[in-house]
């Protein structure tokens, strides 16, 4: 599959088809091994999720720093769009409930969700909104909410102190929450 | 608030800043940010409330629950147990019943990778059993590369069944669509191969009932695979269903189970058509139908909205489709495939894989939109005839009047006839109601507008006159119909119509584009209303002289219309004859030809004396004019002018337009008598048709101003031609309008020996034509041609070569077969020789100048010409 350094370089460097192909690869990923962890009962957290994603990317033990940073930027958006999509199959198919379904896929949608399901459509707009205004806080968001990251992990990866990022994140945290909020109140 | 508003990031520092704070020292950092804006300040506020709360982002993220569920469930897995010769690796699906393992059979010779479907300890009841065994038979019918294969069957140790299937990796087609972006097509073909496999279930008598994405997987080579024949049925027998009614279970999946699923009737294999037409809907929009007509999914008059209605609700769309690529054969499609009645869904997959088949191929689908809907949806988009190039229907009022009134009836009639057959058609007769509200307003809009005829109920202006009802009534469009713009854009295009043809051309310039702009608001940008609107302005700018601008209109439109066919042929042979027009004003007259043909032949079949036929029979003779081909346009121009005398009578208006092209095949004959006498009749039918100032009298009146000239009467013809062009410059003083009534005051001048001044008008003329775009049309050529010959009567002999030669060859390559036009050009390079004191050179241009005009108008009326030729000759002579 190449060299993920070059790899995640070129969609970094610009490369619309590089970014879409690294994406898709990583979605494939993740969904597979959250399938998979689903379905054979082991233990795992969201974190690890990603990080056996990008042990099964890199296979080697050098790899730069840049390279880590992107990967995770990527694995934290197909998680955010991961949820999305199960989310919407669930809407598609469960509606009703109590259903009888064997399948080889669609696996993730037998667990329920954490949160319900409107809430999360509309975090996804909110993200959309502030995607607009301060496109690094939503990376953060999705690292930390999607992703299931800590702080002091995030914070190498961005290069910028801890104590930074717990501002942006209670800046985006609030402004989130606020845009939510105003769509519950909304018809 | 702004959503949009730009100050929202510096909210977001402000708030960082001021959170960090605490006590008064945030009381007063928020009062100081009231002070630069009240706005600021509280959009701060309203984050620190946010911030105070807590909410969804302090919970675990979305995906932590595939951790917890996971735990719950790993106590069932069997993994690395061995049943019957497999041996299971791991469970890659769960299910109520039972879970679905990877497993492997293995032994020296070879070594399988196969699905096994166990069912779960404890839940070995009889019913489930039976189930189980009638998979399994159903299964061992099926044979086909779309479907997964049945492998083995049998127990394990304990006697629970196991089914062992051929595995397929892949993933959820929706889920593959959306993430490979798949072009409409390769969706369409994922559709298709369904279809296929879904057909040759149903060709052995099985019913799937239960397909939908997750049962549907797409493997890496995009092919794919029906999966999960878990509670299909085999027709005929009873043995599955009888089973599952004791159990009181109903086993479905909401969306993607027809209506009759829904209320739990014998289901044949149109169930499986309905949730093929679920998946294509959510595969062309992104989402599942919206329904209307009825919350209740097992209702029969729960009716889908059309994909591409729904796909223009959607906040956000999934896909890379647009509404425009749904509209039309797609949403019928789909419609046909979920209509809430079983009979009347396509009656095999297999049918509704051809209609997307012939949907690719561009060509007609078999389904037609639902009856009522389309009939009524038909004379709605109606009669879109278009500003008719030339030819323009005076009676307008009268007609839209007339079709209103009938649409009414009509929908009365239609709505009569739902309520006929309303058990059946329910639905229908919704749609029914719709229109005849639609029409019931649209009845009493225009009603109104002779209310002032009724004594009783009038006003206190009494009785109207037509005109003053006319301007009575477009008042009201913008009053009365403000809320519903497509109606109010209808109209506004109808009203713009009738006002172009009064020749008010700025007035209708404005209606049209607001009729576009409402067409574009009501519709989306590509329909076929807007290309309505956008034919009229292209047309408009034509007669306005911009043809610059005129040139794109047409163009969209006729992109807008070419996406359309078959619905729109008239609309579209209206866009083509219109572009026509426009290409050969450019000088192009091959392709214009080419373009009023294919029109032309779209009218085969229609009323022969329908105004927009007639205007394409013109338009088209009028290239063939400028081919130099009279013979074969006249018949074509007295065709049009017959029809138009027998349909609006021997005075009507558009004869103004038809009789200049017969003018000038009289003309190119050198019957100038007959010439006279019908220009004068021309001109005539021009005044009474319009009282005021008219492009179309204007046109006459230049043509008859130029034969009185020809028949020696030179101070009254230019003197008409003057009137012309101020006429002209009155209408609209920046177009190209001027060129043709310049060229003849020109040639009028030049005829009888002022060059100056004939150089004066034809120069204007010249630029005229050059700032519009059309200076290699046949009148600017021609005017450049002439030019040249007053400059070289005013001793620019070198400039006046190099023109003349320009010319000829221009002339030579866009108009080889324009005889009259090119002897001009020559006559022009004779004068320059001449100028120039070449006179061999200049006798021997006007000998092929005088050969060509021999030719058509006779020697007798070619004697000017002759007599110049010894001059030259003379000249010539005596240099030597």
């Amino acid at each position: 599959m190449g060299d993920i350094t070059e790899w995640l370089g070129q969609a970094f460097s610009g490369d619309r088809a590089a970014a879409d192909r690294v994406f898709s690869r990583i979605y494939q990923d993740l969904h597979a091994i959250a399938a998979r962890q689903l379905i054979q009962g082991t233990p795992m957290r969201t974190t690890s999720l990603v990080h056996d994603c990008w042990l099964r990317l890199v296979r080697a033990e050098h790899v730069e720093m840049s390279s880590r940073a992107h990967f995770f930027a990527l694995a934290a958006r197909a998680m955010r769009q991961i949820a999305i999509d199960r989310l919407r199959r669930q809407q598609a198919e469960k509606r009703g409930g109590g259903l009888d379904i064997t399948a080889l896929d669609g696996m993730l949608d037998v667990a329920g969700p954490s949160i319900d399901d409107s809430r999360l459509l509309d975090l996804d707009r909110a993200l959309g909104d502030l995607e607009a205004i301060d496109p690094e806080a939503v990376r953060l968001v999705e690292l930390r909410f999607f992703a299931g990251l800590p702080l002091e992990q995030i914070a190498p990866l961005l290069e910028v102190s801890e104590r930074t990022l717990k501002r942006r994140w209670r800046t985006a945290r609030a402004f989130l929450h606020r845009q939510l909020e105003v769509a519950a109140h909304e018809p | 608030m702004n959503p949009e508003s730009p100050d929202r990031g510096r909210a977001l520092r402000e708030f960082e800043r001021v959170a960090e704070l605490e006590g008064e020292a945030q009381a007063a950092a928020l009062a100081d940010l009231a002070q630069e804006s009240t706005w600021l300040a509280g959009e701060v506020r309203a984050l620190l409330a946010a911030d105070a709360e807590s909410g969804v982002l302090d919970r675990d993220g979305p995906m932590a629950d595939v951790v917890a569920a996971s735990e719950a469930h790993a106590a069932l897995d069997r993994s690395g147990q061995t049943v019957g010769a497999y041996r299971l690796l791991e469970r890659v699906g769960r299910g109520g019943m039972g879970d679905v393992y990877r497993a492997e059979r293995s032994n020296a010779e070879f070594r399988q990778t196969v699905a096994i479907k166990l069912l779960r300890r404890g839940l070995d009841s009889a019913d489930l059993l039976a189930r189980f065994a009638q998979e399994r038979r159903i299964l061992a019918r099926l044979d086909h590369p779309g479907i997964a294969r049945l492998v083995d069957g049998g127990s394990d140790q304990d006697g629970t069944p196991y089914l062992a299937m051929e595995f397929v990796a892949g993933e959820p087609l929706t889920d593959y669509a959306r993430r490979m972006k798949s072009p409409l097509a390769a969706r369409l073909r994922m559709v298709m191969a369904m279809c296929e496999a879904v057909d040759a279930a149903h060709r052995q008598l099985v019913v799937h009932r239960d397909l939908k994405p997750s049962n549907v997987l797409v493997q890496f080579d995009g092919s794919v695979k029906l999966l999960d024949f878990g509670i299909a049925k085999l027709l005929g027998g009873d043995d599955g269903d009888a089973l599952r009614t004791e159990a009181g279970m109903r086993v479905l999946t909401p969306a993607y189970a027809a209506p009759e699923q829904h209320r739990g009737e014998a289901v044949g294999t149109a169930v499986d058509v309905y949730a093929l037409g679920v998946i294509l809907h959510e595969l062309l929009t992104g989402e599942l139908p919206i329904h209307s007509g009825g919350t209740d999914p097992a209702s029969s008059s729960r009716q889908a909205l059309a994909p591409s209605e729904a796909l223009r609700k959607a906040s956000a769309t999934h896909t890379q489709t647009t509404a425009r690529d749904l509209a039309g054969d797609l949403d019928t499609i789909v419609l046909k495939a979920l209509h809430p009645e079983p009979q009347r869904r396509y009656p095999s997959a297999l049918a509704l894989a051809d209609d997307l088949q012939r949907f690719l191929d561009g060509r007609p689908i078999s389904a037609r939109p639902d009856t009522l809907g389309y009939r009524v949806g038909k004379f709605v988009q109606r009669h879109r005839g278009g500003v008719a190039l030339g030819v323009l229907s005076l009676a307008g009022i009268v007609v839209a009047l007339g079709v209103a009134l009938w649409q009414a009836r009509e929908a009365r009639e239609q709505a009569q006839r739902a309520d006929n057959e309303a058990r059946r058609a329910e639905s229908e007769a919704a749609v029914a109601r719709d229109m005849s509200a639609r029409n019931k307003r649209v009845k009493e809009f225009w009603i109104t507008v002779f209310l002032q005829e009724d004594p009783l109920r009038r006003d206190a202006r009494g009785p109207l006159t037509m005109a003053e009802a006319f301007e009575d009534t477009l008042q009201r469009i913008d009053t009365e119909l403000a809320d519903d713009p497509a109606l109010q854009g209808d109209l506004l295009d109808d009203f713009g119509e009738i006002v172009t043809a009064k020749g008010d051309f700025a007035r209708a310039q404005s209606l049209f584009e607001r009729a576009l702009a409402n067409a574009e608001k009501a519709h989306g940008p590509n329909d076929p209303a807007v290309a309505e609107s956008l034919v009229n302005l292209g047309v408009l700018a034509g007669y306005r002289g911009h043809r610059t601008e005129s040139k794109p209109h047409l163009e969209r439109a006729v992109a807008i219309l070419e996406k359309q066919v078959p619905q729109e042929p008239l609309a579209l042979a209206n866009a083509y004859s219109a572009l026509a027009a426009l290409l050969r004003d450019a000088g192009e007259l091959p392709k214009a030809a080419e373009l009023m043909r294919r029109a032309l032949t779209m009218f085969d079949g229609v009323d022969p004396d329908l105004p927009a036929r007639i205007a394409a029979l013109h338009n088209l003779a009028t290239v063939l004019l400028d081919s130099g081909r009279h013979d074969e346009a006249e018949p074509l121009i007295r065709e049009a002018i017959a029809a138009t005398e027998r349909t609006q009578g021997v005075d009507a208006a558009p004869l103004v337009i038809l009789m200049e092209g017969l003018e000038q095949v009289l003309s190119a004959r050198g019957a100038l008598d007959q010439e006279h006498a019908l220009g004068a009749r021309r001109l005539a039918i021009a005044r009474k048709n319009f009282a005021q100032d008219h492009a179309w009298t204007a046109s006459a009146l230049a043509e008859h101003g130029w034969q009185k000239s020809r028949m020696g009467n030179w101070q009254e013809g230019e003197a008409m031609i003057r009137d012309a062009i101020a006429m002209r410059r009155r209408l609209n003083p920046a177009g190209a309008n001027t060129v043709e009534p310049l060229h003849r005051l020109g040639q009028s001048q030049l005829r009888r020996g002022d060059a100056v001044a004939a150089f004066a008008s034809l120069d204007e003329g010249h630029a005229t034509c050059a700032v519009n775009g059309i200076a290699n049309g046949k009148v600017c050529l021609t005017m450049r041609a002439n030019r040249a010959a007053a400059m070289a009567l005013v001793g620019r002999g070198e400039e006046a070569l190099r023109e003349s030669e320009q010319v000829i060859a221009l002339m030579r390559e866009r108009y080889p077969t324009a005889p009259d036009e090119l002897a001009q050009a020559q006559e022009a390079q004779a004068r320059a020789y001449a100028a120039l004191g070449r006179y061999e050179e200049a006798a021997a241009s006007q000998r092929e100048a005088l050969a060509a005009f021999t030719a058509i108008y006779g020697a007798q009326r070619s004697a000017g010409v002759k007599a110049r030729l010894d001059a030259y000759a003379a000249a010539a002579a005596r240099t030597d």
